[in-house]
């Protein structure tokens, strides 16, 4: 069986293309129990496709760098990308509550056996709530 | 390598917690530090079903609100608290180790190929852990502290 791989993307516009994507898989997945936590994974990897277009925008780059020379945007971990995009978010921080819940998505995506439905909503929310969700506030100051 | 240790003084403010969140209203199924390799941090697991509920972001909204309003002890960040429910792995792993053999400190993996080196993920020691409640609470219970903490947070921060 092939390996499946996580698309990349050229430019800021494609990488938000994919957010977009993965943002409507999230909300398609929502919409059913069964696939409800699956829409965890999804709402994660948008997040980390609008963190890699504000990394290729705030770096001024015309094409995603390759892994030999820049490995260390070669990673799903949220805090990492947020890293090397120089973002920082204290305890004061409007959106310090949803980026603590986002921070923790690669793992528990991995680790947690179940997901309620609510969990799901509100992990959606973190990622995604215009009022005080992480991508929009991503978009709004680095995009 | 090092074994980390957690310091005299996080022990305590992680007491301190466990006791100023019981006194806000919310008595979680259990609350323990563990080391995350991956992280290279000691992280406070906050263990309540709750989380199914009401979800991870109003428990974190609220956490942060209590953080601010200097209602939980500001020797420990929200970031650091990790929220799970009773059937996260690390969960029932903790509740496994009562009947476990006495150890100096308690490994969880990550789940790996057969023949591959095992990978630690994290580590807690057994006088780390403050509460562990064997078990889910009743929803009534849950929703009856999940009301007081809202409340009582909001009286504070107000």
């Amino acid at each position: 069986m092939a390996a499946l791989s996580f698309p990349t993307a050229d430019s800021v516009d494609e990488w938000l293309e994919l957010a977009d994507l993965y943002r409507a898989l999230a909300r398609q997945a929502l919409a059913d129990d069964t696939t409800a936590s699956a829409a965890w994974s999804q709402a994660g990897f948008s997040l980390e496709c609008t963190l890699k277009a504000a990394i290729m925008r705030r770096e001024r780059l015309n094409a995603w760098p390759s892994r030999a020379s820049r490995r260390e945007l070669y990673t799903h971990k949220i805090a990492d990308l947020a890293r090397v995009l120089g973002m920082t978010i204290d305890e004061m921080h409007p959106i310090a509550p949803a980026w603590a819940v986002v921070l923790q998505w690669w793992r528990d995506d991995m680790y947690s056996l179940r997901m309620t439905r609510a969990v799901a909503i509100s992990l959606f929310d973190a990622v995604f709530s215009d009022e005080d969700g992480a991508a929009p506030w991503i978009r709004q100051n680095f995009l | 390598m090092d074994t980390p240790e957690l310091s005299l003084d996080q022990l305590e403010a992680g007491r301190a917690y466990y006791e100023a969140l019981g006194k806000l209203g919310l008595n979680p199924e259990g609350l323990l530090w563990a080391y995350d390799y991956e992280d290279r941090a000691f992280r406070l697991w906050l263990i309540w079903s709750g989380i199914d509920q009401y979800g991870p972001l109003a428990i974190s909204k609220l956490l942060f609100k209590a953080y601010r309003a200097a209602a939980l002890p500001r020797k420990i960040s929200p970031f650091s608290v990790h929220i799970v429910n009773n059937s996260h792995v690390l969960a029932i792993s903790i509740e496994n180790i009562s009947k476990a053999p006495p150890a100096e400190r308690y490994n969880y993996y990550r789940i790996t190929r057969p023949g591959q080196e095992k990978e630690p993920i994290l580590f807690f020691r057994k006088d780390w852990i403050y509460h562990l409640q064997p078990g889910r609470f009743e929803n009534k219970k849950i929703k009856r502290d999940w009301t007081s903490f809202n409340k009582n947070i909001d009286t504070i921060a107000a």
